[in-house]
């Protein structure tokens, strides 16, 4: 490396850091992120400094992002003051900080309850190491490599561990040299497009007009997924390095990282982020005296699905209504106020930085499938462990399942799983052995999305379930074709009906003529809102029947279809279950309760805390003859 | 041209055009309910399918563009059932049974629906039945009996659209019937550069709004109807006779109300206008009307107008034949005669044929005619011959909307000659055009201008000579005026235009406006001046009036020693100071007029005639071009069109008129040959007429005119709203949104005083005083009050007596429990 001004910053960042880890003091990183917030992590947090210092402990209290471990929130690690051993624990409720900095950081010992492993050093019987935690083993680590370990709001942290080196290597080759490199480790789009990001910036180099654009799409929308969050509040930089390496190899001269409004604290991180990288003088005009200019913003949505739509996303930064635009022109033509213009996912920049730290070999060789590269997921639905992993392409679903996600909640049988968000369809769950790569879902009419991967099991309704993402669909429909807000609340209504019992045959063939309608739409969201159903009237064709022609909810979830009943006039728990019912629909005849039906709205709440005195039946079925069931 | 093929037709068509205009234009039916021709496609309604050879699946014909040797079907099965589907999807959320339904031709307004279906749910309740785009869309697309949707809860009327706005007088708004094709919206914004509407919410919440989402009124629509004209269904239409709007004759006409002149077609029913469409005919206006041409039309009701002719018995007015009224009108007047001068006034709406035949009788009287506003008339004509050496400037007006600098001087473009203004903006948005602004009150222009040179009321004229004098060389006056030569000194010559709207009530305020804008037009092109000003006079045809004779000559008050008076269609008390008290002087007074102003009332005969709507003739523009009026209304009742009353009154007096307006243009064309091509295409709808150069081009300096008294600077003009006819009758509702029935006060001046919007005030100076309520607004500055010229019947005009330019108090009328507070 010769630019000398990142040198000098490097050499001084990890001075700080050596500094840092010998200070002699026990240093506490606890995971304050999304996840960690949602359950208590700030309540913990400040129990923990409380403790701290009512007992006027030497130790340092810091913050950092994700270890992966979102069900367990909030993790932290413990460094003891040697520096030799570090461990990480989790569920750390503020009620048992106190506890916790008794028995660990004022006595130095360990907390096994709550221990996930160590890290670092020596493990013991009741305290493993992290690496051999089934949820650890397997993950290859790269992108989140940083990720819990240094505090996302310090660059120097992440200079010190090996930032922007893969940055100073870029600022020494020229603009085709960073493309061939990128494209030679064959990092394709993590949005699930899976197109070569390489290209994309060649394509924006070779575009005529001026300025050039990079906008980094941040707007992670899909439910059940969020790799992108994980990434931008454990390590900002890493964005932050990547947008730079792709700016030099596309010529842009700005960027815009665009975070949906529902991600503050990833606001915030990415902002503080791009603040200390300007005032380190990696953004800004002629960076490092290199002569390159680089300004980048972030930029907060307002909290539109399509905006994940790379041209609703920049009609959104234009000033203009959140509505995808009509192509062509494409965004490498005339894309952010009209400028030529490159919009990639949050993963994709990210790696880009270690790209060119370790060369295109080292990077792409770790993996064997056609997509190169290791590739986050987040894993949630009825499984175990709700978390995010980054793990080479390649594994089949069940092994991600079994291994990554703990396998299904008290289990049972995965019924099915959505691999991608609500444009992405539903696969059925005999298909588990399906990769974890691009292709096979592209074969079926599906695809692999941004890394959200939902698994229902059989209590899952699918007419339910597609009832839930067509609603989704018809809500975030930006009002521009009436295919796509006209069809999505056709298929709702239609789905409405089959669920209150109400499904004719006829609402199959309806169901295909709104497929084959809705692809006039003009962009994805309308073009694939439909995909669920689609995918859904396949691969679970017996289900459909069964709402519509024997009016029978196996999984007992549609309100038309199924009613509660009193089991047990015995049951102890009967007496709550009355006490709970939102309506007051359970009445007594001659001293026998049970549900009133015109009353019940099928909260399914008396079920959950009286199980055994409650019972859900069939509404409207006609009892299946034995004879067709045996014969069946 | 590229060649492409349809439906196995081979098409010539302009490379890289949009293949839905060139399928229309070629007579292949293609469903589009959300383009808008000439605008970038929205493809929203989906609906424009065809099959394209080559890329799979249907494509959009609007997002399509003509390539060479393309092959389009518009026709086979998957496209027409493609179509189908989609708009089923459309009628899904609209009120549709009747457009689906196997019996809709049979049906009428009143029977039982056999369907069993709700009557809010059928064509036949809608008041659009029969004119409606979607309707006709769906016979097209044949969407009769196919109907996958019927029998659903529709989730959409689950959500109720919110309650139709039917809260101002021109417009109404449902948004039950709202398709979203965003039509409405892309017309305000891209044609009209208002953006009042907008597309709000998502997903089965996406609506229409406007402004932030209340009424109509409280945005700042300024109900052109653009959006009206664009509408394919229901959702947006006309207020005013919305029910009976389905016209038996459509007429193309000239819109009266100013000198722009923008062609309309009125479509009228049983004689009586229902309804107005912007008429294409003159190239400048295109497909663009303001809230004068679509509505003014209804301005009154027709009792509110003239019905029969009036002789006066003693105190009162007796109703008379057509030919009583003549013979005893023709006899006053040449009484009169025998006594004394006899004048003529005719209103400045008047046809050149009207015109020309009101200036042969004058003659035959022994005078000339002229104009109320002749004054003001015969300053702007004056400071423009001073500089120019004519007063006829010879700019092509559609030069305005392709210009990259303009100057526009006026008291409110915007208000006073609306489309103009939307030209003008047509350059700021399209051309980047630098726009500089030279006017007193905050007119919406200034949005638009790179440059606003604000000046004290009734300096327009000043200010525009400075800049005129910057731009030549001199010292700036100031630091705005400096930036404003800049612009002007940077911009591109031929792309450079001078505007001038001068004022319409003090003939010095008119002459200093028009002397500067012609000083600033020398300084910029030197001889070559007069081909680079527009000037647009306030009334229609002043222009025109000028050339057959009307107001060239005359004194500073045509009413002074007159023995005898002729009026035609207009009202000296709402112009002339001190009109009421002259004409009581007056022996003899003649009116034909379709209203009973304060003039009429004094007259001896009144002759009831129809309005410009109701005249054949001609009008000469501002841009002088002679646009073609055709009689679009009856007269009411036994009125007559106001050239039969001419020729019927000179033939009672002897003058020999030819038979019709048409004859009367050959005479106007034989005299002077300018019209001559006018006279020629007399079928036609328009003609730009040929006018010289003059080649000449001197500065005068323009006088700064004296300021009387020390209290506020009164500032008027023209407003956008009030209809002049209703304004002679002193019509409550003659402003009918009532934002210019106000004095129009400044928030500080509001604040110091301590009034509201509402509140009643009195503007007074030297015995004259007006009392209105008062609008607070950021529309006028500080120390300055605005009152329409057409306030209460012209009041405004009293305060500008001489030359010198007013200032009046202020004063908070007393309120019980308020001490009364004056400004000054």
């Amino acid at each position: 490396m010769t630019n000398a001004k990142l040198q000098a910053i490097i050499d001084s960042a990890k001075r700080d850091w050596a500094a840092y880890q010998s200070d002699g003091r026990q240093h506490v990183r606890i995971c304050i992120d999304t996840s960690s917030l949602a359950r208590g992590g700030q309540a913990t947090l400040d129990a923990l400094r409380a403790a701290v210092a009512a007992r006027g402990l030497n130790v340092d209290v810091g913050t950092g992002g994700s270890w992966g471990f979102s069900w367990m929130e909030p993790t932290l690690t413990v460094r003891s003051a040697a520096g030799t051993r570090t461990v990480l624990y989790a569920n750390l409720t503020a009620e048992r900080v106190d506890e916790f900095v008794d028995r660990v950081l004022a006595a130095g010992g360990d907390m096994p309850e709550l221990a996930l492993g160590v890290v670092e050093g020596t493990s013991t019987p009741e305290v493993p190491l992290l690496s051999d935690h089934p949820f650890m083993k397997g993950q290859v680590r790269r992108l989140m490599a940083n990720i819990g370990v240094i505090d996302p709001e310090n660059i120097d942290h992440y200079i010190a561990l090996g930032g922007y080196e893969g940055f100073g290597k870029a600022l020494e080759m020229d603009a085709e040299a960073i493309v061939k490199e990128v494209v030679d480790s064959g990092l394709g789009g993590r949005a699930g497009g899976g197109f070569p990001a390489g290209r994309k910036w060649d394509f924006l180099r070779s575009a005529t007009a001026e300025p050039r654009y990079l906008v980094c799409n941040a707007d992670e929308g899909d439910p059940g997924a969020w790799v992108n969050r994980v990434l931008m509040e454990g390590d900002p930089q890493l964005i932050v390095e990547g947008m730079l390496i792709a700016a030099l190899a596309a010529r842009a001269r700005e960027g815009y990282i665009y975070i949906r409004y529902e991600y503050p604290l990833a606001f915030a991180r990415m902002q503080t982020a791009v603040d200390q990288a300007y005032a380190k003088g990696l953004l800004g005009t002629n960076i490092l005296g290199s002569g390159l200019d680089f300004d980048l913003v972030v930029f907060r949505g307002a909290g539109s699905y399509v905006c994940g739509e790379e041209t609703g996303l920049i009609n959104s930064i234009d000033g203009y209504r959140g509505m995808p635009r009509i192509k062509p022109p494409f965004p490498a033509q005339a894309g952010l106020w009209n400028k030529p213009t490159n919009v990639n996912n949050v993963e994709s920049y990210a790696n880009a930085p270690l790209i060119l730290r370790n060369g295109a070999e080292w990077w792409s060789t770790v993996s064997t499938a056609k997509e190169k590269g290791t590739k986050m997921f987040t894993f949630s639905g009825s499984v175990n462990w709700q978390g995010c992993v980054e793990i080479v392409y390649g594994p089949t679903v069940r092994e991600a399942l079994e291994q990554y996600a703990g396998g299904m909640k008290d289990g049972k049988r995965c019924k099915g799983f959505q691999p991608g968000g609500p444009l992405s369809g539903v696969v059925n769950g005999d298909e588990l052995d399906l990769t974890l790569t691009l292709d096979p879902y592209r074969e079926r009419g599906l695809f692999l999305g941004g890394g959200g991967i939902v698994f229902f099991d059989e209590s899952a309704c699918i007419v339910d379930l597609c009832t839930y993402f067509l609603g989704f669909c018809e809500a975030e429909s930006c009002g521009r074709c009436t295919t796509c807000h006209g069809g999505t609340q056709r298929a709702v209504e239609i789905l409405r009906r089959i669920s209150l019992g109400g499904g004719r045959e006829a609402d199959l063939e309806n169901f295909q003529e709104l497929v084959k309608t809705l692809v006039w739409s003009n962009c994805f969201h309308g073009q694939f809102a439909m995909t669920t159903i689609k995918t859904a009237l396949k691969a679970f064709a017996g289900e459909w029947t069964e709402h519509i022609v024997e009016k029978r909810c196996r999984a007992g979830v549609c309100p038309g279809l199924i009613e509660y009943r009193v089991r047990s006039q015995t049951d102890a728990a009967l007496a709550e279950a009355r006490a709970i019912c939102p309506t007051a629909a359970f009445v007594e005849e001659g001293g026998q309760w049970r549900v009133d039906d015109a009353l019940c709205v099928r909260c399914g709440a008396c079920r959950e805390v009286a199980p055994n005195a409650i019972e859900v039946r069939d509404r409207l079925a006609a009892p299946i003859a034995a004879g067709a069931a045996a014969g069946a | 041209m590229a060649s492409i093929t349809v439906d196995g037709q081979v098409i010539e068509a302009p490379a890289g055009a949009p293949l839905v205009e060139v399928l229309k234009n070629n007579g292949f039916y293609v469903s589009s309910l959300c383009y808008i021709d000439g605008l970038k496609p929205y493809a929203g309604c989906r609906s424009c399918l065809v099959d394209i050879e080559g890329p799979p699946g249907l494509q959009l014909s609007c997002t399509s563009v003509v390539q060479d040797g393309m092959k389009v079907t518009t026709s086979s099965d998957e496209v027409k059932d493609a179509r189908k589907a989609v708009v089923s999807l459309i009628l899904a959320n609209h009120s549709d049974r009747c457009l689906t339904c196997h019996r809709r031709e049979h049906c009428h307004p009143g029977d039982i629906c056999l369907r069993d279906d709700v009557v809010t749910h059928r064509c036949l309740t809608c008041s659009k039945n029969y004119r409606c785009e979607l309707q006709a869309t769906c016979e097209m697309v044949g969407m009769s009996g196919y109907e996958p949707w019927v029998g659903e809860e529709r989730s959409w009327y689950q959500h109720p659209q919110p309650p139709a706005d039917r809260a101002n007088p021109y417009m109404e708004f449902d948004p039950q019937m709202c398709i979203i094709c965003t039509r409405c919206q892309r017309a305000c914004e891209d044609k009209r550069h208002t953006g009042a509407i907008t597309l709000s919410g998502k997903g089965w919440d996406t609506r229409i709004a406007f402004g932030a989402g209340g009424a109509i009124h409280e945005s700042n629509c300024d109900f052109s109807g653009a959006c009206i004209d664009v509408c394919p269904t229901a959702a947006l239409m006309e207020h005013p006779n919305k029910w009976v709007a389905k016209p038996d004759t459509w007429t193309m006409t000239t819109c009266d109300s100013c000198a722009v002149g923008c062609s309309l077609k009125l479509g009228s029913k049983e004689g009586r206008g229902v309804i107005v469409r912007p008429g294409n005919a003159n190239p400048f206006s295109g497909d663009q009307i303001c809230v004068r041409g679509r509505y003014h039309y209804d301005s009154l009701k027709p009792r509110e107008r003239l019905s029969r002719h009036f002789v006066r018995r003693g105190a009162i007015h007796a109703p008379a034949s057509l030919a009583d009224a003549l013979a005893e009108a023709a006899q006053a007047l040449k009484d009169a005669k025998s006594k004394g001068r006899v004048g003529v006034l005719v209103g400045g709406n008047l046809t050149n044929e009207e015109g020309w035949a009101a200036a042969k009788i004058a003659a035959a009287l022994g005078g000339n005619a002229d104009l109320s506003s002749g004054p003001v008339v015969r300053a702007v004509k004056g400071a423009l011959e001073a500089r120019l050496g004519t007063w006829r400037t010879a700019a092509d007006m559609t030069r305005i909307p392709a210009a990259k600098a303009l100057v526009v001087i006026a008291d409110d473009l915007e208000e006073s000659h609306n489309v103009a203004s939307v030209r003008v903006k047509d350059a700021a948005v399209h051309q980047k055009a630098k726009v500089i602004v030279i006017g007193a009150v905050r007119s919406e222009l200034v949005d638009f201008a790179a440059c606003w040179l604000r000046s004290e009321p009734g300096e327009e004229g000043l200010t525009a000579a400075r800049l005129a004098d910057a731009v030549a060389g001199g010292q700036p006056h100031d630091h705005a005026t400096a930036e404003a030569a800049g612009i002007l000194r940077d911009a591109p010559r031929d792309g450079t235009l001078v505007v001038c709207a001068p004022n319409p009530v003090s003939a010095a305020i008119a002459g200093s406006m028009a002397g500067g804008a012609a000083n600033l037009a020398v300084a910029l092109f030197g001889n070559a001046a007069s081909e680079n000003l527009v000037v647009l006079p306030t009334e229609a045809n002043v222009n025109g009036l000028l050339d057959v004779g009307v107001a060239a000559s005359g004194g500073d008050d045509p009413l002074a020693g007159l023995a005898g008076l002729l009026v035609v269609r207009d009202d000296p008390t709402m112009r002339l100071p001190g009109a009421a008290e002259a004409l009581a002087k007056i022996g003899t007074i003649v009116v034909i007029d379709n209203v009973l102003h304060e003039t009429a009332k004094r007259a001896a005969v009144v002759i009831a005639e129809g309005r410009a709507y109701a005249s054949r003739g001609t009008y000469t523009t501002g841009g002088f071009r002679i646009q073609k009026l055709s009689p679009a209304v009856a007269p009411e009742g036994d009125a007559i069109d106001c050239y039969r009353a001419l020729h019927g009154l000179g033939a009672a007096l002897g003058v020999d008129l030819p038979a019709n307006a048409d004859a009367a243009l050959g005479e106007i064309a034989k005299a002077n040959p300018a019209y001559q091509p006018a006279h020629d295409l007399i079928l036609g709808e328009g003609v730009a007429m040929a006018v010289a150069a003059s080649g000449k081009g001197t500065i005068v300096p323009v006088a700064a005119l004296t300021v009387s008294g020390r209290g506020l600077r009164l500032a008027t003009g023209r407003d956008l709203y009030t209809a002049a006819d209703a304004a002679a009758l002193r019509h409550p509702e003659a402003e009918k949104l009532h934002r210019y029935d106000r004095i129009q006060v400044s928030e500080a001046d509001a604040a110091r005083l301590g009034i509201h919007s509402g509140d009643e005030v009195e503007i007074a100076a030297g015995g004259a005083a007006i009392r209105a309520k008062a609008d607070v607004n950021e529309r006028v500055a500080t120390g300055t009050v605005f009152v329409s010229s057409l306030l209460q019947g012209g009041a405004v005009a009293q305060f500008f007596t001489g030359d010198a330019l007013p200032t009046v108090t202020l004063t908070a009328a007393a309120v019980p429990g308020r001490r009364a507070t004056q400004l000054a």
